[in-house]
């Protein structure tokens, strides 16, 4: 089997984020076994398995992850289970073959692996092993050598290590204290034109540019600049961006999000929740201090619910 | 290599407040160090702290701003910082009450640290 696209792990880890027991939870622990994180794959496959505990497909991974763990028993027990729910399971089938084989148990050893070969009749390992069994029968001989560790590196258990980081410009830790030190300007009145919306917030600062987006992303006031058409997509991004923060502030437990301050090259900006599903997306130069980022959000988000309330 | 991962993270768990620190594979969203309270998913923090960067990030780079380096989601009963180091993030998870000034220098380094 390929090593999974890194695209489609980090979707599968998102949706077991969301839902543990999303059913890609066993892609996702298959792809921790395949970093070679056996811990973060029991864990991943424990939890999903709490939510379907008749997930045969998920006992299977559990059974794999304990016998590369070296906890054969825990295996076996495993698959006792995955055969329980599905009793042609190839993996289950030739698993417990290996085991009775080792215990020396040659008619049990060759029920299981002729259930597993009648699957998979071209698997080498279950052919090998179905012959091991003749040759003892045969020969009565003595005890067969180990299986289980070639089951456990079936061709696929790759070692991927975690990534290690490419060559790029070290982050500049910001040092500026949180504070409110400057006086954003006063809202004096509400533009008509949505496009000078924030206009009250230009004074020759580090205020860049404002834009405020309704719950699907579209632009409703503001700009970033004179290109509007990147307004658009800048404004649908942001839409996205925002039920992003939202969901992970519920689904991480911390509550009802009230904003996310940002640091890129060339900016600080400041992305937050406004009345009824809309989101507010103030920038500043990069050398803005956090507080006066922060202050101005806040004067910024007052323009935009007076806006919002006068188009009532 | 996970010595040098544990050692980042070293500097980020003792800021007062900090309730997890983790290495995060930004590509695929899964933890490749992590150090939790015990009553922390570090799996799901990983992949939504993961998803929240990229799709800001996205923002950023259409705006025109240049690279994320940072983001400091702030909620009402925490907050969830994430720093850029690469091919990872550094990404914390904090008390509302947690030191947040030192907790982003302090995640900042570490992002400079394995960039």
């Amino acid at each position: 089997m390929t090593k999974p696209a890194p695209a489609d792990v980090q979707r599968w880890s998102l949706e077991v984020a969301r839902d543990p027991g999303a059913p890609t939870f066993v892609n996702l622990a298959d792809a921790y076994r395949r970093q070679g994180n056996l811990e973060g794959a029991l864990r991943v496959c424990m939890r999903g398995l709490e939510r379907r505990p008749d997930h045969a497909g998920a006992h299977a991974l559990l059974a794999r992850l304990y016998l590369e763990r070296g906890e054969r028993e825990k295996a076996f027990d495993e698959w006792g289970v995955v055969l329980r729910l599905d009793p042609a399971h190839f993996e289950a089938n030739r698993g417990m073959g290996f085991v009775r084989l080792e215990r020396g148990d040659l008619p049990g050893a060759r029920a299981y692996l002729e259930r597993a070969a009648a699957r998979r009749p071209a698997d080498p390992l279950t052919r090998e092993a179905l012959e091991l069994v003749e040759r003892k029968a045969a020969a009565q001989a003595p005890p067969s050598p180990p299986l289980l560790g070639h089951q456990a590196a079936d061709g696929d258990s790759a070692g991927g290590s975690a990534s290690a980081g490419a060559a790029r410009a070290p982050v500049a830790p910001s040092t500026s204290a949180p504070g409110r030190p400057a006086h954003a300007p006063p809202v004096r009145e509400i533009p008509t034109d949505p496009a000078r919306l924030f206009e009250a917030l230009r004074g020759g600062g580090p205020f860049s540019g404002a834009l405020l987006v309704d719950g699907s992303g579209f632009v409703i006031g503001g700009d970033l600049g004179p290109d509007a058409a990147q307004a658009e997509a800048v404004g649908a991004a942001l839409g996205g961006a925002a039920a992003e923060a939202e969901r992970a502030a519920a689904m991480l437990g911390l509550g009802e999000w009230s904003g996310v301050l940002l640091h890129t090259d060339n900016a600080a900006a400041h992305l937050g929740p406004v009345e009824g599903g809309h989101a507010l997306m103030i920038a500043a130069r990069a050398n803005a201090p956090t507080g006066w980022v922060l202050h101005t959000a806040d004067a910024a988000a007052g323009i935009a619910r007076a806006f919002l309330g006068a188009g009532r | 290599m996970t010595e040098a991962y544990e050692r980042a993270l070293e500097s980020i768990l003792r800021v007062d407040g900090v309730r997890a620190a983790i290495l995060v594979d930004a590509a695929m969203g899964v933890p490749v160090v992590m150090e939790t309270d015990p009553d922390v998913d570090g799996d799901a923090a990983a992949a939504l702290a993961a998803e929240l960067f990229r799709r800001t990030a996205r923002g950023a780079e259409l705006a025109g701003t240049g690279e994320l380096r940072t983001l400091q989601l702030a909620a009402s009963e925490g907050h969830l910082l994430v720093a850029g180091a690469g091919d990872l993030l550094v990404v914390a998870l904090a008390a509302p009450d947690a030191q947040l000034a030192l907790l982003r220098v302090e995640a900042g380094r570490a992002a400079g640290a394995l960039a």
